[in-house]
């Protein structure tokens, strides 16, 4: 069992969507309906605050093309030709891609956001994925030689690394209470890589995504669940969307609604990327 | 150690471009920081009294502050208290630009002090204005004497733009945390951004240096 079946499972549930995607189109809501709506027509523009993430939003580096691609960017270009607007990107960090809603500063944020009940508090999602951890570590490290699962983390003298200001901050403390935990700025990568091979820390979290990209790129790791189980784990088993500010729900009923409407495309864009 | 360079190579390209960005930072923020603090060290030193303590009071907040606190307030607080928008370039031109003109108006303050009173009076005994003085007389004498501090200010300022990677400008750090991220490749990638900075900031110390030893002559009196 392996990313093959998990790609499997994702496009047969795909196929079984389709017949029951909606036939009528979302309306988008009418002049005054929708003060958002009614600013992003005004200016022209849908501000999406954007950071790249694989799967769900992998960034471009070739320097030439489209920015984005994924997911996230599907449903961005798909609710701006729905406005009959253009897209505008606003890069953001991991720090800044939730406050900037709250400021203004885009419309909608689709830097692929983990669903959280402290998240939760503060904006509204779309959820179009799901997400789940697991945790790597240098196969030649001592202290990871008899550990089979992820509860033998939960140990005095393992330290488990994560980012700030991400999911795992919360959830690690309670999953493993004896383990070390450092906590460290993100880097923009989607693990803190460099405190495992730095020797700060000896096993990092890391999205179950983007592990075989991971171990391929990195010889020497290991995971837990090991091998192939991680991209099965329920660690933190999450979803995953985008966001909007909670002022305007007529605007989150609407995004809501043309995700309902595409689904399958989103998804089978999400299954392209894992495939390539 | 494996060492794997090869997604350098392959994003050449998009670092140029963050290089090219990391450059636009450095020299707006530069300008903006020169102009300010031209004007704040001129005032300072020959404004009077309040005029000294009102630009003192926003030199030593800057000193205070510390840049990165500056730049996240001018991102997120400043478009919430003012209602405009302000795109993450702007905010850390503007931010690192106020931050170094303080210090920058300090080394013109202290050029400005360096320079000989009779240099003044001799000026204004010829019958030119105090602003035509300062403009034509000591004020390029000063300039003279504040290329090292300037020149030291002047680096500090490109090592500076990669702080507005935590907005989010898409400057040499930024994108290289974003390869970094993608390709788990952070040695080779984190070390060769440190090179690139090197290259930048190195001859802006070197020249300003060398420039100097020609000039100083001329700031002599």
């Amino acid at each position: 069992m392996g990313l093959t079946s998990v790609l499997r499972g994702m496009a047969l549930s795909a196929a079984l969507l389709l017949p029951f995607a909606a036939s009528a189109e979302t309306a988008v809501p009418a002049p005054g309906e929708s003060p958002k709506i009614d600013q992003i027509k005004e200016r022209g523009t849908l501000l999406v605050a954007a950071i790249g993430e694989f799967p769900w939003l992998p960034e471009n580096t070739t320097g030439s093309g489209p920015q984005f691609s994924g997911p996230a960017w599907v449903l961005a270009e798909e609710y701006a030709k729905r406005l009959g607007v253009t897209i505008e990107v606003v890069p953001v960090s991991h720090e800044t891609k939730v406050p900037i809603l709250a400021s203004g500063g885009a419309d909608i944020s689709i830097a692929p956001l983990a669903v959280t009940p402290q998240r939760e508090e503060v904006v509204d999602f779309v959820v179009y994925s799901q997400s789940s951890l697991c945790l790597f570590g240098k196969g030649d490290n001592p202290k990871l030689a008899n550990l089979k699962s992820v509860d033998d983390l939960n140990s005095e003298d393992i330290t488990i690394a994560f980012f700030t200001g991400t999911p795992p901050e919360n959830w690690a403390p309670e999953r493993f209470p004896k383990a070390q935990l450092r906590g460290v700025a993100g880097s923009g990568a989607n693990a803190p890589v460099e405190e495992i091979m730095a020797g700060r820390a000896d096993v990092a979290t890391i999205d179950y995504a983007a592990w075989p990209t991971l171990a391929k790129q990195v010889p020497g790791l290991i995971s837990f669940p090991p091998g192939d189980a991680c991209l099965q784990s329920q660690e933190m088993k999450t979803g995953v969307g985008l966001a909007s500010d909670k002022a305007d729900t007529k605007f989150h009923d609407w995004l809501q609604g043309v995700y309902d409407e595409i689904k399958d495309t989103v998804t089978a864009e999400e299954i392209r990327i894992l495939k390539g | 150690m494996d060492m794997n360079f090869q997604p350098l190579f392959d994003s050449w390209f998009f670092l140029l471009k963050a290089l090219g960005t990391t450059i636009l930072l450095s020299v707006l923020s530069m300008l903006l920081g020169f102009v300010v603090g031209v004007v704040v060290g001129t005032l300072r030193t020959y404004g009077g009294r309040l005029v000294n303590a009102l630009l003192g009071f926003y030199v030593d907040t800057m000193r205070a502050i510390p840049l990165l606190v500056v730049l996240v307030w001018m991102f997120f607080a400043f478009p919430i208290l003012f209602g405009v928008r302000v795109d993450s370039m702007t905010a850390a031109v503007v931010a690192l630009g106020l931050h170094l003109g303080a210090y920058v108006g300090e080394a013109i303050r202290a050029g400005l002090t360096s320079v000989r009173r009779g240099q003044m009076n001799a000026a204004l005994a010829l019958g030119m204005s105090r602003v035509q003085a300062i403009r034509t007389i000591i004020l390029p004498q000063a300039l003279i004497r504040m290329l090292p501090p300037l020149g030291s200010l002047f680096t500090i300022a490109i090592k500076d733009s990669a702080i507005a990677s935590v907005i989010a400008v898409p400057e040499l750090l930024r994108q290289s945390q974003t390869l970094a991220g993608q390709t788990f490749r952070p040695f080779e990638i984190y070390t060769s951004a440190m090179f690139v900075y090197f290259l930048l900031c190195y001859p802006v110390a070197r020249g300003t240096d060398a420039l100097y030893r020609r000039l100083a002559h001329l700031g002599s009196s």
